[in-house]
């Protein structure tokens, strides 16, 4: 996989990143009430956890956990039962672009090409194609989907994909930068590619990053700082700053014996949890 | 399995319908079956040939095929206007759906042929009447398939549409309708074969041609080698209507089945 | 009632495909054996009053022939034709129309005589407004396809030399008839009894009937119509038939009015409708049928007048593309059993 020189326009032209946390998630549940027998079950209790203009943090947990309800949340698909959600300062009431979204499929819309899958939301917002364009021309260089533009999604592997909607998700340059198990499907080659390629993006643009994931390996190569989740319903459990800084290989971390004992206390946690 | 290219499946259904031709003329000529109830393809020919030359009945025999089809056409297009955004009406307001859905659900299994005696006396015996029945024979059948097909959407499919800022008119303009155009498809060829099959039953009502009228007179008279030509001709003109449908199909939505 | 007419057309269609699909002819039927018996005789009859019908009341066929009897109704002349194509029928009694149209196509039935006569049973109905026929020039008449009353309506053109162009003919069942004139969709219908009388009551005027056509050698009625592969195996049959179908005619003649009442029900129509259709026939006896005003007692007799009358029935189908010229025997005579005819009614 090829790494890509970062263009300079892509770095962000941004205020400079406030003191307060960007997204602050306080004592929140959710329950589901089953509309046939009335019961109910909680997916989130006592959910609280704050993330920092810039940070990349992973939410790490076993399947059935609540992970993917704290995305709902997020980006305003649900609304929490109890406690409060903040992003930059307010209530979140419905997804907007600020939040940019990317789910374990890439749910590319199969009737447009690669192009226009990526150039969706600003042509939809009415912005000028003078305007869009070279941002859409530099993630596709960046997401390595050159020459790809006019393909159709069922023409692209499953990793082009995936990478093609996150170039869509980008594009209108959200300030946080929402993943759910967007690797999952893919296969481990392709993933480690894939995960090397969101670093190299994510330290050009500064964006905030919120990734979900089941994965510890994936959590401890990408993360600032892991919340580990408890089985359902969900909480914070534990949280783990992840100290291998900023620019990382995954064949420098393997050797680095601090990974090892990270990943062996978090499967401990899981088998506790 | 493997898969045979298509001029090779071509040239095997050729060969098949060659051959079911010859054992049947075969056993026409040998008397193993009577020659009244099943004419002979030789005979069938012949009168192909009678009907292009003096046409069937002083109408010309590709009026009797245009007329069916212009009555189709007209009854099955009025049901893809009318039926087309009353489905995806229903589907998109659920609350809508739930008021008109037990008509739908009550008229669509019903034998439009029962309707024949209410069509005549609300509408009398002109194409109106004819239209109307190809017309109730497909509309229900389309507005079922657009509320699926709205159904059928996936939610998540929504939620990146959502998230990517589409809302109230775009996500249906740029969203759910593209979305939905596949399977719109299929309930339009499935819709048409059912508006095809009606024919003859809307041409009973007081037709003096038409395809399916020439059928049902043509068997009055025991005109058997008439009534096969007629379903020769039924069925060729089913065919080329749905191939035309595929084509278009695969113009229109390349990306069917493929996601 | 149309729901009923609905369903047979539809069986119709269904019979003619499972008789194309799946028919293959016995030849051989091993030739007549003196009194060999059926298991079961399948009579057909048309749903409409009909005076002979009396003896499916109270079971008089069953008894005279000593077999099971089927009773299958057909609502016109049509559907008989492709019951009897698919061997579903071996005895029944319908229209010289399609019987001249079924043996030119060459359905294997022979004819055994004439035993109703239509003279006021059919009727050309007709707006108030029209009063003569030449005024049937430009106006909308509905008539049953494949009928007798469709013939009639061809004879009432040429008789009166009217433009064939310019008289648009419907072909539309007598309940859509109903429906239609109700509507003001046609402007006057050739049509059977009972259902002139809902047009009568409902405005309409009588323009004639087909009686009035015999003087000019147009003649309309129904035969005994036999499978040919019946009539060499179980003659015996057929002649007890005949004579039980005279009998009924008999039975009428004696009890016009009982017998109305109690078909009157048995059809579900109006007394007095029932009534006047029976009177609408005339009824010669089989001895009449056979003599030189009907068919002869020989098939050497061509110059009969109902034989000559079934040519020129089959030349006018010919005429209007319905049949091949090339399918109708030069004479008529060959496809009446005689032979029958005369054991059944020796002279």
């Amino acid at each position: 996989m090829t790494v890509h020189i970062l263009p300079p326009d892509l770095q962000a032209t941004r205020p400079p990143p406030s003191p307060d946390p960007l997204i602050v998630v306080e004592d929140v549940a959710k329950r589901f009430v089953d509309g046939r027998t009335g019961r109910v079950t909680a997916a989130l209790e006592h959910l609280s956890f704050a993330i920092r203009e810039g940070e990349f943090v992973c939410l790490l947990g076993p399947s059935g956990c609540g992970k993917s309800s704290v995305l709902d949340l997020l980006c305003g698909f649900e609304q929490p039962s109890a406690g409060r959600i903040r992003v930059e300062g307010g209530p979140v009431r419905e997804p907007g672009p600020d939040r940019g979204i990317v789910f374990q499929e890439a749910l590319l819309f199969p009737w447009l090409s690669v192009l226009d899958n990526i150039t969706f939301a600003p042509r939809l917002a009415g912005v000028p194609a003078a305007l869009y364009r070279p941002r859409a021309a530099r993630l596709i260089a960046l997401m390595g989907l050159d020459g790809f533009e006019n393909h159709a999604p069922y023409e692209l592997s499953g990793g082009m994909r995936q990478r093609a909607a996150i170039a869509r998700a980008w594009i209108s340059e959200p300030r946080i930068l929402l993943m759910d198990e967007p690797f999952g499907a893919l296969d481990a080659q392709t993933r480690l590619g894939m995960q090397e390629q969101l670093l190299i993006a994510r330290e050009a643009t500064g964006a905030t990053v919120l990734f979900v994931t089941h994965d510890i390996e994936e959590a401890l190569f990408l993360a600032d700082r892991i919340l580990v989740l408890s089985g359902r319903p969900g909480r914070v459990a534990r949280e783990i700053p992840v100290p291998f800084g900023r620019s990382r290989r995954y064949s420098a971390l393997l050797t680095d014996e601090r990974f090892g004992r990270l990943k062996r206390e978090i499967v401990e946690e899981f088998r506790a949890g | 399995m493997s898969r045979l290219s298509l001029p090779h499946r071509a040239l095997l259904g050729a060969v098949s319908v060659l051959l079911m031709l010859l054992v049947w003329e075969a056993a026409s000529r040998l008397s193993l079956v009577d020659a009244l109830l099943v004419p002979p393809p030789s005979e069938i020919f012949a009168t192909a040939a009678d009907l292009m030359r003096d046409g069937y009945r002083q109408t010309p025999l590709w009026d009797h095929v245009l007329l069916s089809l212009a009555r189709s056409l007209a009854g099955f297009g009025a049901a893809i206007v009318i039926g087309i955004p009353l489905g995806i009406a229903m589907g998109m307001a659920p609350v809508f759906g739930a008021l008109i859905d037990p008509f739908v659900q009550f008229l669509r299994p019903l034998p439009k042929l029962a309707l024949i005696p209410l069509v005549v006396l609300w509408f009398g015996i002109g194409e109106t009447s004819k239209i109307l029945l190809i017309y109730l024979s497909t509309v229900l059948t389309i507005v079922v398939g657009a509320a699926a097909a709205v159904s059928q959407v996936r939610r998540q499919q929504l939620r990146a549409a959502r998230a990517l800022g589409a809302r109230g008119f775009t996500m249906f303009r740029f969203v759910i309708l593209p979305a939905i155009l596949p399977d719109l498809f299929v309930t339009v060829r499935l819709a048409f074969g059912i508006g095809w099959t009606t024919l003859i039953a809307a041409e009973m009502i007081a037709s003096e041609a038409g395809l399916g009228w020439m059928v049902v007179n043509a068997g009055a008279y025991l005109r058997t080698d008439v009534v096969m030509l007629g379903i020769v001709l039924l069925g060729a003109t089913g065919y080329a209507l749905d191939l035309a449908l595929v084509g278009l199909q695969r113009w229109a939505t390349p990306w069917a089945g493929r996601s | 009632m149309t729901r009923d007419r609905m369903n047979l057309s539809r069986r119709r269609v269904l019979a003619l495909g499972a008789g194309a699909l799946g028919t293959v002819t016995l030849p051989g039927t091993g030739g007549a054996q003196q009194g060999a018996k059926p298991s079961v005789v399948r009579i057909g009859y048309l749903t409409a009053p009909r005076a002979w019908v009396i003896g499916k009341h109270d079971g008089a066929f069953e008894t005279a022939l000593g077999t099971r009897v089927e009773w299958i109704p057909f609502p016109s002349g049509g559907p008989a034709l492709q019951l009897l194509a698919a061997g579903k029928l071996d005895l029944a009694i319908f229209g010289s129309t399609p019987i001249a149209a079924g043996i030119s196509r060459g359905l294997p039935i022979q004819i055994l005589g004439s035993p109703e006569v239509v003279a006021t049973s059919e009727r050309l109905v007709v707006k108030p407004e029209i009063t003569e026929v030449k005024q049937l020039e430009g106006k909308r008449i509905a008539v049953a396809p494949s009928s007798t009353m469709a013939f009639a309506l061809e004879a009432v053109i040429r008789i009166n030399r009217l433009d064939p162009a310019k008289v648009k003919r419907l072909p539309l069942g007598q309940p859509e008839t109903i429906a239609a004139w109700k509507r003001g969709d046609i402007d006057g219908t050739y049509i059977n009894g009972p259902f002139w009388g809902d047009l009568l009551g409902s405005g309409g005027k009588q323009l004639l009937v087909s009686g009035d056509l015999q003087p000019h050698g147009f003649f309309f009625w129904n035969s005994a119509v036999v499978r040919t592969d019946f009539a060499q195996r179980y003659p015996e049959t057929v002649v007890t038939w005949l004579r039980t179908v005279q009998a009924q005619f008999e039975r009428y003649r004696a009890d016009p009015e009982g017998v109305a009442r109690t078909l009157a029900e048995d059809f579900g129509a109006p007394f007095e409708a029932v009534r006047d259709t029976l009177v609408g026939l005339s009824y010669p006896t089989f001895q009449e049928q056979l003599g030189p005003k009907y068919w002869g007692r020989t098939a050497k007799a061509s110059d009969a007048p109902f034989l000559k009358a079934l040519s020129d029935t089959a030349d006018f189908l010919a005429e209007t593309g319905e049949i091949k010229r090339g399918g109708i025997p030069a004479s008529f005579g060959p496809f009446v059993n005689y032979d029958l005819l005369n054991r059944a009614f020796p002279a």
